[in-house]
């Protein structure tokens, strides 16, 4: 029922990313696709990919410390 | 799941605000009750920094389903580590997002709200369906199913309360177009759920004590 109700939505609102929904749905003007970036099989990353990655090698780096820390 | 993805300068500065102090409220009341009431040991520390490390990197992937979407785990953080610990992690990782460009700075505070409806409602609600000794993969899933509707739900109160600034949609219609985003975004939440049903089906059977469930009451399928 939740997954025809979804594909019911997805049709009324069209294919678009989820900042462009957002922006329709509350009347704000759409941006523009900015296209380019297809990502990996579709998968692409929001914002800058530089900071991406070294906050997410920070947090693993900080994680891999806790745990070996504590050894829980 | 649910993010206001709305850019600064689409709330109002007061609007920005008010949902900065109710988050710090909140966030201030699970500091207490993790210093207080409930001690905080290193086993909790080392799951929330786990849960912190892989809500951020999931959260920035945009899935190719209806369009694009994201999951950030929220219903996991919630039934692992609970509400108290998953007030600290969602604003950790909220602010790394901002951080990236992924949602404004102004947006933090509300999406703070958001996030945490989305914990609080999926711990309740595994907590709940204990009770009725349900196996643990429903248990999660319908935790997780739960939280994203009632974290939605949030969502588009807080867009209705503040108003968007520039914006004169009438309010009926904005109800319509979140209303039709929530659908878009629940079909999302069917595949969240199966993924955090999964996970915390798998914990149980080989850490059962993670889940601060020691006798098991249900087996886990």
């Amino acid at each position: 029922m939740v997954l025809v109700a979804c594909l019911l939505a997805y049709i009324a609102t069209g294919d678009k990313g989820i900042e462009e929904r957002f922006s329709n749905a509350v009347g704000l003007p759409s941006e523009p696709d900015q296209g380019g970036d297809n990502g990996i099989f579709g998968f692409t990353l929001e914002g800058n990919h530089f900071s991406y990655l070294i906050i997410l090698v920070l947090i693993i780096v900080a994680t891999a410390l806790i745990y070996v820390k504590y050894r829980v | 799941m649910a993010h206001i993805h709305l850019p600064d300068g689409a709330f109002s500065v007061q609007w920005i605000i008010t949902w900065w102090i109710i988050a710090l409220v909140i966030l201030g009341l699970c500091l207490y009750w993790l210093k207080k009431v409930k001690k905080i040991d290193n086993k909790t520390i080392t799951l929330a920094a786990m849960l912190t490390a892989a809500s951020f990197a999931i959260f920035q992937v945009n899935i190719p389903l209806f369009g694009g979407v994201h999951m950030n785990l929220t219903p996991l953080i919630g039934i692992l580590a609970g509400p108290a610990i998953g007030g600290p992690i969602v604003l950790i990782v909220n602010i790394l997002s901002a951080a990236i460009g992924h949602g404004g700075w102004g947006m933090v505070g509300a999406n703070i709200l958001v996030n945490m409806t989305e914990v609080s409602v999926a711990y309740g609600t595994y907590k709940a369906l204990g009770k009725i000794n349900l196996d643990t993969f429903s248990r999660a899933g319908i935790g997780t199913i739960a939280g994203l509707l009632f974290g939605s739900v949030t969502m588009i109160l807080i867009i209705l309360i503040s108003g968007i600034q520039g914006v004169h949609q009438d309010v009926q219609t904005t109800l319509y177009g979140l209303s039709l985003l929530t659908a878009v975004n629940m079909g999302v939440a069917i595949v969240e759920s199966v993924v955090t049903g999964y996970v915390v089906s798998y914990i149980y059977r080989v850490r059962p004590d993670i889940l601060r469930e020691a006798i098991p009451v249900a087996a886990a399928k």
